[in-house]
């Protein structure tokens, strides 16, 4: 196993954009889904990535029926073209998604499970009719919904790094609004006039998060990477610093651990860091009950 | 002679305010003043509108009719909620919540200065919480998180101190301690406090004057003069 880490973290190897990839996803995501978490909207962070899926589905449909021009000469240039317009696709309807919600939510339309149980139904056949309908698109979306990350080339992981370090640093730089509009509504309306402003960027950074990563690793594999780590470690912390910067280390852990795994043993990426993310959760409460035995 | 009995304009008052959530009100016609460094209890049964006259004292609740006057800005209110309502899955450490008080006085770009840490400290001491600063916030009981809370609401540096049912789901011993720093605090730093609670008995003993909140109606919510 030692041997499979040294092999990935080797530069040249050919997936090395890929491990990196993998690592900047686990350091990133959880961030975001401490939020996610802590705010009790869980289901938002598995909404949200099948709607970006959905989206890639529809750009890639668009492309091929001709709704989007074909601008690409040879066969890269085409690819790129696809990828881009994968990108501005699940980009678009994450925020759709997150509108629909949010109007849905200003009107009192049912209640929050419910609408986003309707939600992810809508998203999750959105994307299987896209690409029922558009069958050349079937092994795109195949590794998407599988989170096969491998095919990340060195320009997307650049895009990605600039990307999440920008939402990172909107994370630190407002981290004080951020969890107090979390916490306690009322106060941030009496210390700062309200929660909008605060609810709208971290939607925001949520959205563009969860896009990107849906586009770099797949649905299933964001939503993995959003929750599990904050989930494991919120019974071993004290203090909300401790917190955030655990599940960073966690996912990014599991992250690398979980490519060492795939490339060793031939199983696909996007399962293998899954497996390892919810084995921590039971680990973790076990270990917080017995540390607790011993503290009593 | 205190503020709210004297023509000095008070910290705030309502004026034949109606309020509540839906057409028909849960309180019509409120009159209230509260003076500065006044110590004043609101009393009245479960489900009598003293959360929904607290909630409109905040600005948290928009008046159905009538008159707010404040002559405080918003961010010199201190408001202290149930502890039962704030979610205890967050982490968060005594230290951090007492902290919060302080975030409307930050930029988002800084860092904590010095200075308020040690209104942060000195906010702990006055509740009696130092100790427990770096334990969760959600593993205290009901009387240390009340606590934890009130710190948090004078690290605001408030000039007016509200709560709401600070004695619920605290023991007994709790709830007088409580009461006797609120007490204390109020004596001490002229801040005017207005509690809210079902308590009648434990107010009348601590506070300046009691309002009834019952049937829709605020009894006392003035001074009478003369």
């Amino acid at each position: 196993m030692a041997q499979a880490f040294v092999e990935i973290l080797d530069p040249s190897f050919l997936l090395f954009p890929a491990v990196l990839g993998s690592i900047v996803l686990g350091l990133v995501c959880p961030v975001v889904g401490g939020f996610l978490v802590l705010r009790r909207s869980v289901l938002l962070g598995l909404t949200l990535p099948q709607f970006a899926a959905a989206g890639a589905a529809f750009a890639l449909f668009a492309h091929e029926v001709g709704l989007v021009p074909h601008p690409g000469h040879t066969s890269g240039d085409a690819h790129q073209v696809e990828r881009m317009l994968a990108y501005v696709g699940s980009l678009l309807f994450t925020f759709a998604g997150m509108t629909l919600l949010a109007l849905t939510d200003r009107r009192g339309v049912g209640r929050s499970e419910t609408r986003l149980a309707v939600a992810y139904a809508l998203a999750g056949s959105l994307m299987i009719l896209f690409v029922a309908i558009h069958p050349f698109g079937d092994a795109a979306i195949l590794g998407l919904v599988k989170g096969e990350a491998v095919v990340l080339s060195w320009a997307e992981l650049a895009a990605l790094g600039a990307v999440y370090a920008a939402v990172t640093a909107c994370l630190v730089l407002f981290r004080r609004e951020l969890l107090m509009a979390s916490f306690d509504r009322d106060l941030t309306f009496l210390l700062r006039g309200g929660t909008f402003t605060w609810d709208l960027l971290f939607h925001l950074l949520a959205g563009v998060t969860i896009a990107l990563g849906v586009m770099m690793a797949g649905p299933l594999l964001t939503f993995g990477l959003l929750v599990l780590p904050p989930i494991a470690v919120r019974p071993l912390v004290s203090g909300m610093a401790p917190y955030f910067i655990a599940s960073s280390l966690v996912g990014a852990g599991i992250g690398l651990t979980g490519f060492a795994v795939a490339y060793r043993f031939d199983v696909p990426l996007g399962p293998a860091i899954l497996a390892l993310g919810c084995g921590l959760v039971p680990a973790a409460h076990a270990l917080a009950w017995v540390a607790g035995k011993f503290r009593r | 002679m205190t503020a709210s009995d004297s023509p000095e304009r008070p910290l705030l008052a309502l004026q034949h305010a109606c309020l509540g959530y839906g057409p028909e009100p849960v309180l019509d016609d409120v009159h209230l003043r509260i003076g500065a460094g006044e110590f004043v209890g609101l009393a009245g049964p479960n489900g009598s509108g003293k959360t929904t006259l607290l909630r409109s004292m905040l600005g948290l609740l928009p008046l159905q009719d009538g008159n707010v006057e404040r002559h405080l800005p918003r961010t010199r209110l201190g408001y202290v909620p149930q502890h039962a309502s704030l979610d205890a899955y967050f982490p968060l450490s005594v230290w951090e919540v007492a902290a919060m008080g302080a975030y409307g006085r930050l930029r988002p770009w800084r860092l904590f200065p010095r200075g308020e840490r040690q209104r942060v400290d000195a906010a702990l001491a006055q509740v009696g919480l130092v100790r427990l600063g770096r334990s969760v916030f959600s593993h205290l009981s009901g009387g240390q998180r009340q606590r934890a809370l009130i710190a948090r609401a004078l690290t605001v540096d408030p000039a007016l101190l509200l709560l709401d049912e600070p004695f619920a789901g605290v023991d007994r011993d709790a709830r007088e301690d409580i009461a006797r720093q609120l007490e204390e605090i109020n004596r001490n730093s002229s801040l005017a406090i207005v509690i809210c609670s079902h308590d009648g008995d434990l107010l009348a003993r601590f506070c300046d004057r009691v309002i009834q909140v019952s049937d829709g109606r605020v009894h006392g919510g003035v001074r009478e003069t003369g």
